[in-house]
């Protein structure tokens, strides 16, 4: 089954080579090309399995949905599904089957994605359905009220069948005031139920169009070969002028505040935090990395300043987390979640959060510290070539950022190069009087004033 | 290719039609005390995956009074080893890059490691240290203890989570299957201590243990970091609780209330024992009642064809006592009595009706041709190497695994479909809210 939007910050620790000379490993075969309608082509050699990932991303998604229609943008990620007049829903299902074929895809704000995993035999049928729908998207009449239901019940399974999940929402929706990330890529349950078949078609044929896409291969595949299926399907796609996205590199007006958010079913309080960031391009982005390495020093795991200080010195604290993905095309948010300790509130809570983040600010991180975090980071970088599509994700993702290949050489020097002294200034650039809103999540239910 | 040393080799056969999986060699290692691991080099990464299993030592065997003690013992061996306390021994894990997790499941207790392979001695030594030198200390037992309970209060928000404690309940009743792993906030105040240690010296031991390796190694490497870091467990297993055959309780129908807009339902029918040479005309028949995403039988009777919910599948559960064919999916409170309507009649016609032609060849060609995706990585290689260990499959199940598959017969499946999918055998749990009387409310938007 389709499972439809990510947040980016599942993806926040992945990606890219250590090319130390310790380790014999070979770099990444990377190349890129693009057709002459402006589909451009990234081809990630891996020829350890006759497997290859085909994804499809485009330069669109929620925040580029026009005002009162959110959710349209991952509601037609859903319609993508139900056929065209040459391939109706059952045949483009059936082939993929056939073919022992993997599929899915996700709509994230500043993207969406549509992937096929198969035996690489396989790539060229793969590409002639996939250049079909995306060219010829034509879902039947009755398909789309069916498709509402089935996005209304995701809805419900992802957010409004928890608690934390409904504030969460809230809070992004204050913190992001009048910014597009401010709407839940899914959609406002009222909004989603007034989309019309219209609303999705016009999305479809405004956005998904050669200029705004990039196909990324993974696998036992070569630049020659692909590029010559892309050709031959996907050439004929008529070119359209790029969309604007005026929204990008605007700065939003932040609102901060507190919201408390109170649901029967709650049997354990949640404290939790967003602060606005710079991501890896908008604003100031030489904070991107000192950023993800103070999420990992103050919120990953039992070594962490947080849980070392709120759970086991002061006892306030059952649990502390820390999360921040540079990975969006706008601001970022750097999140920290608490859960207290049994008989603690939640304002004793907040203060010695505050007392401890000031101390941290003060005092310089080791430099044991910072090397285990970033070793760690390093990492991952080789871990992730472990397995085709984790690569396909992210050379996507790193293309929609406007990076590429040298970047993601790049990864593990910009990882070491982040001081102790950055750090703290990126721990910093986040207090004071910096906009920031606070989530308290607790049981009792109360009636709440006006729902935001 | 580097020359190489081993104690045993055995060659697959090579690959020689189109769908077969890539050749992948299986070499059994063995450690100076005769305890047996399966290895498979790869070396392009500078990686390796490892998977330890000690059997009979799940959830399922802790005590009656003590539900939750295989997973509090499981991650107390985390909370300092080897002479480092808990924040030292995490930063020894973060140090070197390696990532080490614990799990639990009602059967069996598995250790996973992701590490670089520059660090195989430390990643070793760092087993040797949690299972044969943990530091067991009071303060992080008693912490450990305040972090299980919040969590519980935590995973109890979830109606996806309520549903599964409500269903194992519903589908086991007293058997060990039915108890909650996780134990409940009383059980886990009753542990101690000394009930941990006890665990870890009768429970996790050589005797059954099952250890597969795949990435940067070799042979020689995998046998001397055994027997220096693994021979010292104790050679025998002497866990003293007591799994008997399940006898699961079909036709049973639960509903647990909440106040939730979705009500999830998860719902089982019999299976077949993993052993049993009919097992994989269960998996060819699962995948096209519910495993098979929106074109098996349930994906499209609740979801494709009425919109009624986003996830509805099925799958094959197979524990040591006990096999089902479970399924689960979530639908708003109203249409959920209509949703398992749907469910049954789905059932039932693939029972009276077996499944068709077509839809079965398909099935095949998927479950063949989709089988190199489950071999490209590492992580994934891993798991079946530990998959045809704990089953006794051979080491030349990956090259026999799709002539098996192929060996299945429409005959064969729908035989199986008339005995085990039986709507008067369907387990029904459910949690949320009570469905409204008042039929048809969505009419406000206009829709039919």
């Amino acid at each position: 089954m389709t499972f439809s939007f990510i947040r980016p910050f599942m993806w926040c620790v992945c990606l890219f080579v250590l090319a130390s000379p310790a380790w014999a490993t070979e770099a990444l075969r990377v190349s890129e090309s693009s057709l002459e309608n402006g589909l451009k082509i990234v081809v990630v050699e891996e020829h350890r399995a006759p497997v290859a990932t085909h994804m499809l991303w485009f330069r669109v998604g929620a925040a580029d949905e026009a005002k009162g229609v959110s959710g349209v943008a991952h509601y037609l990620e859903h319609m993508f599904f139900k056929g065209t007049s040459t391939i109706p829903e059952e045949m483009y299902l059936k082939t993929i089957e056939k073919r022992g074929g993997q599929h899915n895809a996700f709509t994230g704000q500043d993207f969406t994605a549509y992937y096929i995993t198969a035996a690489s035999e396989h790539l060229e049928d793969i590409m002639r359905i996939e250049s079909d729908r995306m060219k010829n998207l034509s879902p039947p009449e009755n398909s789309y009220l069916k498709e509402l239901d089935v996005i209304l019940e995701e809805r419900s399974a992802r957010i409004d069948n928890h608690p934390q999940a409904v504030l969460s929402e809230k809070m992004t929706k204050l913190l992001f005031n009048q910014h597009p990330y401010h709407i839940p890529i899914i959609g406002w349950r009222d909004e989603m139920e007034k989309l019309s078949k219209d609303d999705v078609m016009g999305f479809y044929r405004q956005n998904y169009h050669p200029a705004n896409g990039v196909l990324v291969v993974v696998g036992d595949v070569t630049m020659d070969e692909v590029r010559s299926l892309a050709e031959e399907y996907y050439g004929d796609w008529e070119a359209k002028t790029p969309i604007k996205r005026p929204w990008i590199q605007s700065e939003p007006e932040w609102q901060s505040g507190t919201i408390e958010h109170h649901d029967p079913n709650v049997k354990q309080a949640n404290w939790i935090r967003y602060y606005p960031t710079p991501g890896l391009v908008q604003g100031d982005t030489s904070q991107a990395f000192p950023l993800m390495l103070l999420a990992d020093v103050l919120g990953e795991g039992k070594a962490s300043v947080l849980y070392q200080e709120l759970v086991l010195e002061r006892k306030l604290a059952v649990a502390a987390s820390a999360s921040y993905s540079p990975f969006q095309l706008g601001p970022s948010v750097f999140a920290v979640t608490l859960v207290p300790a049994t008989g603690v509130e939640l304002d004793a809570l907040e203060e010695a959060y505050d007392e401890v983040m000031a101390q941290f600010v003060e005092n310089p991180i080791d430099a044991k510290t910072l090397e285990r975090v970033a070793n760690r980071m390093k990492a991952a970088t080789i871990f992730s070539r472990d397995g085709i599509q984790g690569l396909a994700f992210i050379f996507g993702q790193l293309t929609m950022l406007g990076k590429d290949n040298q970047f993601f050489e790049a990864w593990p020097t910009m990882i070491g190069e982040v001081t102790p002294e950055a750090i703290q200034a990126a721990a910093a650039s986040l207090l004071g009087d910096k906009p920031h809103v606070t989530g308290k999540l607790l049981p009792q239910k109360e009636v709440s004033n006006a729902t935001p | 290719m580097r020359h190489r040393k081993s104690l045993w080799v055995l060659i697959a056969v090579l690959w020689l039609l189109p769908w077969q999986a890539q050749a992948v060699v299986i070499e059994e290692v063995a450690s100076d005390k005769g305890a047996k691991a399966w290895l498979t080099e790869a070396h392009a990464l500078p990686i390796f995956s490892l998977r330890l299993t000690f059997p009979k030592a799940g959830s399922a065997y802790d005590p009656d009074a003590k539900k939750g003690l295989a997973l509090m013992a499981a991650r107390m061996l985390q909370e300092g080893s080897g002479g480092k306390d808990a924040k030292a021994f995490q930063e020894y894990l973060d140090f070197h890059a390696i990532d080490l997790d614990i799990a639990v499941s009602e059967d069996d207790v598995t250790v996973s490691m992701e590490s670089l392979s520059e660090h195989t001695d430390v990643a070793f030594s760092i087993l040797y240290d949690i299972l044969l030198d943990a530091q067991l200390a009071p303060e992080a037992f008693t912490q450990l203890q305040k972090e299980a309970i919040s969590e519980l209060k935590q995973l109890k928000q979830n109606p996806s989570y309520v549903a599964g404690l409500a269903f194992d309940k519903l589908v086991f009743g007293d058997h060990p299957y039915g108890a909650p792993g996780r134990g409940t906030k009383e059980s886990i105040q009753a542990i101690q201590l000394d009930d941990v240690r006890e665990y870890l010296t009768s429970c996790l031991t050589r005797e059954g243990m099952v250890l597969s390796v795949v990435g940067d190694m070799t042979p020689a490497m995998l046998a001397a970091k055994m027997s220096q870091y693994l021979d010292p467990l104790p050679e025998v297993r002497q866990c003293t609780g007591v799994v008997v055959k399940a006898s699961p309780h079909f036709g049973s129908v639960g509903h647990e209330g909440m106040d939730v807009p979705q009500t999830v339902v998860k719902f089982a029918l019999p299976g077949v024992p993993r052993q049993n040479p009919e097992f994989y005309t269960a998996f060819v028949l699962n995948h096209m009642l519910g495993g098979n995403g929106l074109s098996s039988r349930v994906g499209t009777a609740i979801r494709k064809k009425n919109g009624l919910a986003y996830y509805a599948y099925t799958s094959l559960d197979n524990m040591d006592q006990a096999a089902l064919l479970k399924g689960v999916f979530a639908s708003r409170a109203e249409e959920k009595d209509k949703a398992v309507a749907l469910l049954k009649e789905a059932i039932g016609e693939a029972q009276a009706n077996g499944f068709a032609e077509e839809e079965f060849d398909d099935a095949i060609l998927f479950l063949t041709g989709s089988f190199p995706l489950k071999l490209d990585a590492n992580y994934k290689l891993v798991e079946y190497l530990q998959m045809m260990q704990r089953f006794d499959l051979g080491k030349d199940y990956l090259e026999m695994r799709n002539r098996i598959i192929e060996s299945v017969t429409l005959r064969h499946v729908n035989a199986l479909a008339k005995r085990i999918l039986d709507p008067e055998k369907l387990i029904l749990q459910s949690v949320g809210q009570e469905p409204k009387t008042a039929p048809e409310t969505e009419s406000t938007n206009g829709r039919d």
